[in-house]
């Protein structure tokens, strides 16, 4: 469970595999719950500026999601086959840190610039397909076609 | 390393330290990278008051004001620590049957 940095909002993991977000005053349930990992849920966290959350599963990926809709912001980040996935966001919220069972440390640079440089490098420097969109996008800012 | 940096590098997350134990009780901490050494340095962390492990389902978090607030996850408890680790607030959730005071 992680609470959102404004206190408005948690997010809470489930062993099912899903995420939800809830309303702290109320308790209503704002957003899902949504199948994030196919096994249980190892860890919950949004980032400081409170847009984006992370969810690791067990079965050793990372997942993105806007934090007012839960709508997955690109495909899943490989950590680990099967060896768990606990993952959270640097001070700043430009870097996401993932461990696995074996203690092996992955990171990712989030800052959306990195990222699309990254995107862009991989489909080879030419406007994004729709398909390729909703693997790589993670801001609008995103869908600005490569340079 | 300037701030920039640093908080770039900076990490909390809540540890176990369970299943299997490694540790008696659980804690969070909070390490730094470092890319050019390849090292991780566990620079903060604050351990169960009451000396408890938690198996499973913890959480840390930084608030705004620097604080790490922690839910012990299976056990029922919550801490609030201050940035330089003194312990500000501990609770632990009644029973059944019980009542908070």
């Amino acid at each position: 469970m992680s609470t959102s940095p404004d206190g408005r909002q948690i997010v809470a993991g489930s062993s099912e595999g899903t995420i939800a977000t809830f309303d702290t005053q109320s308790g209503r349930r704002l957003a899902g719950p949504r199948v994030a990992h196919p096994r249980f849920v190892d860890a919950v966290a949004f980032a400081p500026g409170g847009h984006t959350i992370l969810s690791g599963g067990h079965e050793g990926t990372v997942r993105l999601w806007n934090a007012a809709d839960l709508r997955p912001l690109g495909g899943p980040l490989r950590v680990s086959d099967n060896a768990g996935a606990f993952a959270t966001f640097s001070a700043d919220g430009a870097s996401i840190l993932a461990l696995d069972a074996t203690s092996r440390i992955t990171t990712w640079d989030a800052t959306p610039g990195k990222w699309r440089a990254r995107a862009c490098s991989i489909v080879g420097h030419r406007d994004f397909t729709p398909e390729e969109r909703t693997v790589f996008s993670i801001t609008p800012e995103n869908l600005r076609p490569c340079p | 390393m300037g701030t920039t940096e640093r908080r770039r590098n900076t990490f909390t997350w809540f540890d176990n330290e369970a299943a299997p134990a490694e540790l008696p009780y659980s804690r969070s901490v909070t390490v730094q990278l470092n890319y050019r050494d390849k090292t991780v340095t566990v620079v903060a962390s604050n351990s169960q008051p009451e000396g408890l492990s938690a198996g499973s389902q913890g959480n840390a978090q930084t608030t705004g004001n620097g604080d790490q607030f922690i839910g012990w996850g299976a056990l029922p408890y919550f801490s609030e620590f201050s940035p330089t680790g003194q312990l500000e607030i501990n609770a632990q959730f009644p029973g059944r049957g019980e009542h908070l005071t």
